[in-house]
């Protein structure tokens, strides 16, 4: 099984230099919409078996609690459907410098807080999956972001019998604003059908080239 | 086509949702009859007219900020009643019945692009979430009720036996985890049993009801008290070393012997004997430590009651564990 899902060579430089272009200009309409310079990592793209998606967290985010949003994205293909999840996660947060990232200037509380933590995810993940699509001449809808975990520990962030696919496409992107001292991770989680969908993709474009 | 276009205006417009379209400038292109409703703007007066001028009362700088990111990266852009209960202070349908203010509401900002695939307009729907707002809180503020109802023992209005023991535990890891210390206290109503056979349950009860509030006079507000069992209380007080919790134990029993309860006519003298121990700067245990406390509230009762006993001056031969 996890044979067929794994890229050629061919297809995995090709999804590396997608990511590469997208996540440049994510990086670029970022910085245009916080006034400063953004960095964004290299994309690290590995396929991971569902089951071992905790000790594979654990090993992407070495922080011992998180701050983690979740938003579903989608095409308006049906068959197959490409769909997948994106995981935003903040290992250490101020909340007073994204505050001042997003022009806010309320008082702080909980519930503003959170709306911080859905705001910035909403943008990194938008930034990001534009910065994908527009490579891959598709759209990509969204579903609304909601926290799915504050302050918790990572091995709490999943728990297994929830999982419904085998294997996940994981592309994670960090985030630094320098500035404003902020740093997040954005894991983009692909379940198995979306992965063939974007292997057939990722043919058609080869082929073009 | 413009058949086809003239129904999907009248969707637009009696759509149980407020929707309305701006462009770059913050200019209103499209109002619907539900914002029309709300707004107690009509179309004809702010169609073309700037947003923010015929709403004066909202966080201007945060809301171009948000419909800048959905023209920006082409990508929708979300508020939710939970972290921002409204984005226009409309009223709500529940007037009579619903105790809000305003109507609470979920917000869509959607790109809308021209052939080029470049954002032209944004178009922000409201949804009216009232209902869901009015029962989630209610559901809410019932939770909160259950918590508080499972973790107090009615009679005496103190934590019950299973709170004060998680309570006590999370204590003695923080402070073996952290540093520090914490102490603890038993004690047990002296002759209880005869006090509820002689003058019965109803005078016994009044009995630890006035106990449990004698307790809060004296302790400090970072102490915390249970009900252990029938008449058996504990106490224990965080940062505290032996000799101000000896200090305290002894004020507890005085303050609860000085007085006599007064109850239908009955005044009965009652008094209390008790025990404590402080943990040890490391490896401790909480179960050791009720243990030790136990002991300890055994020999008050031993040595002839109402008095507190030191567990760690205990002699040698008697029993410790």
């Amino acid at each position: 099984m996890i044979d067929s899902l794994n890229f050629n060579e061919d297809q995995r430089d090709y999804l590396q230099e997608i990511c590469n272009i997208g996540m440049g200009q994510a990086g670029e309409s970022l910085s245009m919409l916080f006034e400063q310079y953004v960095t964004l990592s290299v994309p690290a793209i590995e396929i991971i078996n569902a089951r071992e998606l905790t000790p594979v967290l654990r090993r992407l985010i070495p922080a011992e609690t998180i701050s983690v949003v979740s938003q579903g994205f989608y095409t308006h293909v049906t068959n197959p459907k490409f769909c997948g999840e994106s995981l935003t996660i903040f290992s250490d947060t101020s909340f007073d410098s994204l505050a001042q990232l997003l022009s806010f200037d309320e008082e702080m509380t909980p519930e503003f807080e959170q709306e911080i933590l859905l705001e910035i995810s909403n943008i990194i993940n938008g930034a990001c999956l534009s910065g994908i699509a527009e490579q891959l001449s598709e759209r990509f809808f969204n579903t609304p972001p909601s926290i799915i975990g504050q302050s918790i520990p990572v091995d709490s962030l999943l728990s297994q019998q929830e999982i419904r696919w085998d294997h996940a496409l994981s592309i994670k992107i960090e985030y630094k604003v320098d500035k404003h001292s902020f740093q997040c991770d954005l894991l983009l989680l692909l379940p198995d059908s979306s992965i063939k969908y974007l292997q057939s993709i990722l043919d058609k474009l080869l082929d073009e080239f | 086509m413009s058949n086809k276009f003239a129904y999907a205006q009248n969707v637009i417009d009696y759509l149980d949702n407020g929707l309305f379209i701006v462009d770059k400038n913050f200019n209103v292109q499209l109002w619907n009859k539900f914002m029309e409703v709300h707004s107690d703007f009509s179309e004809n007066e702010i169609i073309g007219k700037n947003f923010f001028e015929c709403f004066k009362n909202i966080p201007q700088k945060w809301l171009e900020r948000k419909i800048n990111s959905v023209f920006l990266l082409n990508h929708e852009s979300y508020t939710s009643w939970e972290q921002r209960p409204y984005l226009l202070q409309f009223s709500h349908g529940r007037s009579v019945t619903g105790h809000l203010g305003f109507m609470y509401q979920n917000c869509n900002f959607t790109p809308i692009c021209n052939q080029d695939n470049e954002v032209e307009y944004v178009c922000i729907t409201i949804k009216d979430m009232t209902d869901i707002a009015i029962s989630t809180m209610q559901l809410k503020e019932a939770c909160t009720e259950l918590e508080r109802i499972s973790s107090i023992d009615g009679l005496t209005q103190l934590y019950n036996r299973a709170h004060w023991e998680k309570a006590f535990a999370n204590e003695v890891e923080r402070i073996d985890r952290y540093g520090g210390k914490v102490s603890l206290i038993i004690f047990d109503m002296d002759y209880f049993k005869s006090i509820n056979d002689n003058n019965g349950h109803l005078f016994g009860d009044q009995v630890l009801k006035e106990v449990a509030n004698r307790c809060k006079n004296v302790l400090r507000s970072v102490d915390v008290i249970g009900r252990y069992g029938g008449e058996e209380f504990v106490v224990f007080l965080p940062e505290t070393n032996i000799q101000e919790t000896a200090l305290v134990a002894e004020k507890l029993r005085k303050n609860i012997c000085d007085t006599p309860v007064y109850y239908e006519d009955i005044t009965l003298p009652i008094s209390i004997s008790a025990g404590f121990t402080t943990s040890a700067v490391e490896c401790n245990d909480f179960e050791k430590l009720l243990r030790q406390a136990d002991i300890a509230l055994y020999q008050a009762k031993a040595r002839g009651r109402n008095q507190c006993v030191n567990y760690l001056k205990l002699p040698v031969e008697e029993p410790k564990e």
